[in-house]
């Protein structure tokens, strides 16, 4: 056929071309909402080459190779920089996995299900939330599943970060520094719970006394000793111009206290990368940033599937890579056809370091799939990529009630600056007891509430 | 935390657990499995945690000043002072005057003495050095149950110049003979804190001279839903501002260690008394409801010698925490901390023993008799007077014991050498202390009248206890020791407070956070400066005004926090000694007291990027003249390796005209350079 024999170089083109039709949707040789609504597959909606790494490059790379140094400029232009700079000059290394189509393994089966429910349901209201026809709160699922826009790119991402009702994510994380050493190991937990928008968990779509609140946001530090029981309790309201509440739980005041919330640019433990802010690339209220803008459209090399480790009975990864063999989870990638690149500004934070992010969303189901922040000078400052799966491997299954765990695997998180980087990675236990979990109601009380902070801190 | 090292600690750990009898079910662990399926024990195991570090602490004196609450850097210890004496007007019946007695001159037994000459005078060029560990451990058994338990252990090798009592033997007849001996014989003892019958004040602490060894947490927590109920030692900390304690009731703090001049922005982690104790929290909406019961737990204070301590040792103290009956008693709270986004109240109740109790004097019972030329013409003219008659009702002519020495062993004063050498001391350590010196003295000859039975008489002025003091002094061929004993009392505690964050579209102004806590205890019994039995007892107010705000000064740095805290005392003064014996000098007395006792504070943070350093500054001023400044750096190495650096700097006469006017001058010699290396694993 005509349109899957598309050469790379006009395959650039279309995709350039389509970067300036703010109005368009995802998809190349078919609308991709709509094909994906109607057969559940993604393949229809674009060619061959956008579909495999093989094509993509005339077979100097195929499915299942390591990309390295040595045939990374074979996919220059399908990497972002930093993953890019990782590889040429890092060390590091990626296997390709084939490119995903079924639209039901890009998420969680329920929110995959509720975003076919309702779409064409959302709308903003006249300050700018997500309501549906009649203002109510958000219903469930993606609410622009064929956003044209990036403000509705990241308006969909900050309704629902992990996509599940309620999450638990227990989480190693190792700070390197630039000579490739780990000077910093912490392990914690990431808890949120969506009041709004539930698709899982009674009462749904809406806990009733709640329906005022996006989400109850938690990370509590377990180890190392001098920050274990370090907790903080984000209460986002619904309305996204307002701060969420933060309340904290330090271990030497022994007590919690309320903090402010417009400090978002802070590491929140020694050695990290990572800032509040930098979660699931939308960790701030919507309309406090701004300038939301589409900058233009590309296939990716990103992780969105086969980054579960079932193997490791705690799920961790194998390490690569860096000075010292150990900068880099052992990853995967696979050919995202059309990744969607916005760009937003801080516009409510006052001498934020932070001066604009770019954030690259997988059209099929408008994940992020990698990020960058520049400084105020405009220059590189940080960079984040990761991999999303199923969280079965043929062998091994983790589940999320009748279907597999979908979520997050890991997360590198790089500075171009300093050259520190964070790897993050989801286990399944950590220190205490703190085991992975997905829409249980008992997430609440247990790791959301001032009682919980004040009893997962140290005693 | 290192693989390797976690196994470890696992087994020394949680074999050590079992072998104290901690292990919660009584029963004898199983090796952890290599795999397959997993038994309780094993799961037990696996949901074992571990995290723990060792620490080493230093503070270096940097300046001449030493703690004056010591003997061998006693504020007289190089100063020759003339004693003179004087005829006791009870001894040959002179007629009673209006503040003139004791103006006689008793001529051929004056002299002068220097303090050093009697007491050795040694320098510490450290004021701390110690080795500390510390490791938790916490099995979880299910999302209900879970047991927590951290042990801490600081070792101080006391390798200062230190004061003995054996070097004091030798004098006034017996030495030092009274008190606990393991506080008042011997060397320095650093961590043992014992009531007057020996026994711990902390049940769950094993103390020696050099080290301690005490559980801050052991406990059973059960979860569920909004409520969490916790059952063991720990402790319990309330109120939202930080460094004041204006609700912070539950527990009260242990003065030992580094006592309060350890890293200010710890606050008082390290140094709250954990108690055994039963504490309830529940959420109900937006209402945290907090309460505990539990055995009441005493303040512990730095033992005589030891580097900070605070209770001048020319006194014998007895804790009558055991022997009051005092361990028996029980605390108990109510705190209600409602949140409603950017504001929120709080209010508490509590019925607890003070943990600061308070101090009267004490009959001794410690017999040792007058020494020396005008001793021995006391005794004998003790001797010459009739054993049939009320020595307190005719000392002229009566007597009730068989001795001076034994009829002072009724009273608080023992002739006994290391105390109080002249009057200059006495005043001097008065109002250092914040005591009346005159009216103390005056209220132990009313409490204890064989006082008077040894020519003891009361006072109306300043000269006439001059001269009596040097005169008893030189009657004992060197001092007295002054045996206080301390007791508990019952309180109810009220307490509001209400928080709010600012907004606002000026960025200075956003994001405030405002804390205002007031607390109310009627009738709180206080330590009265005449050291009275009969003691002070009056309404407190405490109410404290926090200002807290994070800002970025510039993108590159992440946000300073800076707070700004104001604190106003109706009664007395921080470490809660009543404000009536404020202001007296070595030449002065009785202190005029002051109206009221106002702090503030001013502390910032500020991380590097990355926070890899930190720089703190923390600054208490007390209105009426002193401040304590302590800068701090922080240095996150990494590698589970942290190294802190600070400096204490207390100047207690910055300004004002009678440095007794404020808390910090009872300080001022503590500047010192302090450094801190952490190492966890």
């Amino acid at each position: 056929m005509f349109v899957r024999t598309l050469n790379k170089g006009l395959t650039r083109r279309a995709m350039l071309r389509r970067s300036g039709q703010a109005f368009l949707g995802g998809g190349l040789l078919a609308p991709l909402w709509s094909t994906m609504a109607d057969t559940g597959d993604v393949a229809k909606a674009y060619p061959d080459e956008l579909l495999s790494i093989e094509e993509y490059t005339k077979g100097k790379i195929k499915t299942g190779d390591d990309i390295t140094a040595d045939n990374v400029e074979h996919v220059k232009d399908l990497l972002e920089p930093a993953k890019y700079k990782h590889v040429a000059e890092m060390g590091r290394k990626l296997k390709v996995v084939p490119t995903t189509t079924d639209y039901m393994r890009l998420g969680p089966w329920e929110y995959q299900e509720a975003t076919l429910r309702n779409q064409g349901k959302a709308r903003f209201d006249d300050r700018g939330n997500v309501v549906t026809a009649d203002g109510e709160p958000w219903i469930g699922g993606n609410p622009f599943p064929n956003a044209t826009t990036a403000l509705e790119l990241f308006a969909g991402l900050t309704l629902s970060w992990g996509r599940h009702d309620a999450s638990v994510y227990a989480v190693k994380e190792r700070d390197l520094a630039h000579a490739g050493n780990i000077d910093y190991e912490y392990e914690a937990v990431w808890a949120e719970l969506a009041p709004v928008g539930r698709t899982v968990i009674e009462p749904k779509p809406y806990w009733p006394e709640h329906k005022d609140k996006l989400r109850f946001n938690s990370v509590i530090f377990t180890a190392p000793d001098n920050h274990s029981g370090t907790s903080y309790l984000n209460i986002w309201p619904y309305d996204q111009h307002q701060f969420p509440d933060l309340y904290g739980y330090l271990p030497e005041f022994r007590r919690i206290r309320q903090f402010p919330t417009n400090q978002r640019f802070e590491p929140l433990v020694p050695g990290s990368c990572l800032y509040l802010s930098d979660a699931w690339a939308a960790g701030d209220p919507l309309h406090t940033w701004g300038n939301y803008r589409i900058v233009g459209r590309q296939p990716l090399l990103a992780g969105v599937s086969q980054g579960w480790n079932g193997r490791h009975p705690n799920w961790e990864h194998g390490v690569h890579g860096g000075p010292e063999g150990q900068s880099f989870f052992d990853s995967v990638v696979e050919l995202v056809p059309e990744a969607i690149v916005a760009e937003a500004e801080p516009v409510e934070y006052e001498r934020a370091p932070v001066s604009k992010k770019r954030v690259w969303f997988d059209a099929r189901n408008q994940m992020p799939i990698a990020m960058v922040t520049y400084d105020r000078k405009g220059e590189p400052f940080r960079s984040f990529d990761g991999c999303y799966s199923l969280y079965e491997d043929g062998e091994h299954r983790f589940m999320d009630g009748k279907h597999p765990y979908w979520s997050w695997t890991y997360v590198h998180a790089y500075d171009f600056q300093t050259g520190r980087i964070t790897r993050l990675e989801q286990v399944r236990e950590i220190a205490g007891g703190h085991v992975t979990r997905v829409n249980d109601d008992s997430i609440y009380p247990e790791y959301l509430t001032r009682t919980a902070i004040g009893s997962l801190g140290q005693v | 935390m290192n693989e390797l090292h976690s196994g470890l600690i696992k087994n020394i750990l949680l074999g050590g657990a079992l072998a104290m009898g901690a292990w919660p079910l009584g029963a004898a662990p199983t090796a952890p499995p290599a795999g397959g399926d997993q038994g309780f024990f094993a799961q037990l195991w696996n949901n074992t945690s571990f995290s723990s570090y060792i620490r080493a602490e230093t503070g270096v004196r940097t300046t001449s000043h030493q703690n004056l609450n010591n003997q061998s850097t006693n504020l007289f210890q190089g100063v020759t002072v003339a004693r003179d004496t004087f005829v006791p007007p009870t001894l040959v019946g002179m007629p009673m005057t209006d503040g003139n007695d004791w103006d006689t001159p008793l001529v051929g037994f004056s002299d002068t003495l220097r303090r050093g000459d009697r007491v050795p005078t040694k320098s510490r060029d450290f004021n701390w050095v110690a080795l500390r560990a510390q490791s938790e451990m916490e099995v979880k058994f299910n999302r209900q149950w879970r047991f927590v338990s951290r042990i801490r252990g600081v070792y101080d090798p006391g390798i200062y110049e230190e004061f003995d009592s054996a070097s004091v033997a030798d004098q006034q007849g017996t030495g030092i003979v009274g008190g606990p001996s393991e506080l008042y014989q011997g060397t320095p003892n650093y961590f043992e804190a014992i009531g007057r019958d020996g026994k711990n004040l902390n049940p769950l602490e094993i103390a020696g001279e050099n080290y301690m060894i005490d559980f801050p947490a052991l406990l059973v927590e059960y979860r569920d839903g909004n409520l969490t109920l916790r059952a063991g030692n720990q402790q319990i900390a309330w109120g939202q501002a930080i460094f004041f304690r204006t609700l912070d009731i539950p527990n009260g703090l242990d003065l030992r260690r580094h006592s309060l001049l350890d890293r200010a922005f710890e606050e008082f982690s390290d140094k709250r008394v954990p108690k055994l104790s039963l504490r309830g929290t529940y959420q109900w909406n937006n209402v945290v409801i907090d309460s505990f019961v539990g055995k009441f737990q005493p303040r512990i204070y730095g033992n005589p010698n030891t580097s900070y301590n605070v209770i001048p040792v020319q006194f014998t103290v007895y804790d009558n925490y055991y022997s009051g009956g005092y361990d028996n008693e029980i605390d108990g709270g109510i705190r209600l901390k409602g949140d409603y986004g950017n504001w929120g109240w709080q209010a508490l109740f509590a019925s607890r023993m003070h943990p600061a109790g308070t101090f009267s004097w004490a009959r001794s019972d410690v017999e040792s008799p007058l020494t020396g030329t005008l001793g021995e013409l006391a005794n004998t003219a003790y001797a010459a007077k009739s054993p049939a008659c009320d020595g307190t009702a005719n000392p002229t002519l009566c007597r009730n014991s068989a001795t001076p020495g034994e009829a002072l062993s009724k009273t608080p004063f023992v002739p006994e050498p290391a105390g109080v050498y002249h009057a200059r001391e006495w005043f001097a350590y008065a109002a250092d202390v914040r005591l009346d010196g005159i009216n103390g003295f005056n209220q132990a000859v009313k409490e204890f009248p064989d006082l008077r039975d040894v020519y003891v008489t009361e006072v109306q002025s300043y000269d006439e206890l001059y001269n009596q003091l040097n005169t008893l002094m030189v009657a004992a061929d060197g001092s007295y020791r002054g045996y206080i004993e301390r007791d508990y009392h019952r309180e109810e505690v009220y307490g509001l407070g209400l928080n709010y964050v600012t907004s606002s579209e000026v960025d200075l102004f956003n994001q405030i956070i405002l804390n205002l806590e007031v607390q109310y205890t009627p009738e709180r019994v206080f330590t009265a400066p005449t050291l009275s039995s009969d003691f002070l007892k009056s309404d407190e107010w405490i109410a404290s005004l926090v200002v807290e705000k994070w800002t970025r000064w510039t993108a590159a740095f992440p946000a300073a926090y800076l707070v700004g805290q104001f604190q106003h005392r109706s009664e007395s003064d921080l470490v809660g000694r009543h404000l009536d014996g404020y202001g007296a000098t070595e030449e002065e007395a009785p202190p005029p007291g002051i109206s009221s006792a106002n702090y503030v504070v001013l502390a910032a943070l500020q991380p590097w990027p990355g926070r890899k350093f930190v720089f703190e500054f923390a600054t208490l001023l007390d209105v009426k003249g002193g401040i304590l400044v302590q800068p701090l750096i922080q240095w996150n190495i990494g590698s589970g390796m942290v190294a802190e650096f600070f400096y204490n700097y207390i100047d207690g006469d910055l300004y004002g005209d009678n440095p007794n006017e404020n808390l910090l001058n009872s300080l001022d010699w503590a500047d010192e350079a302090s450094m801190r290396f952490t190492y966890q694993f």
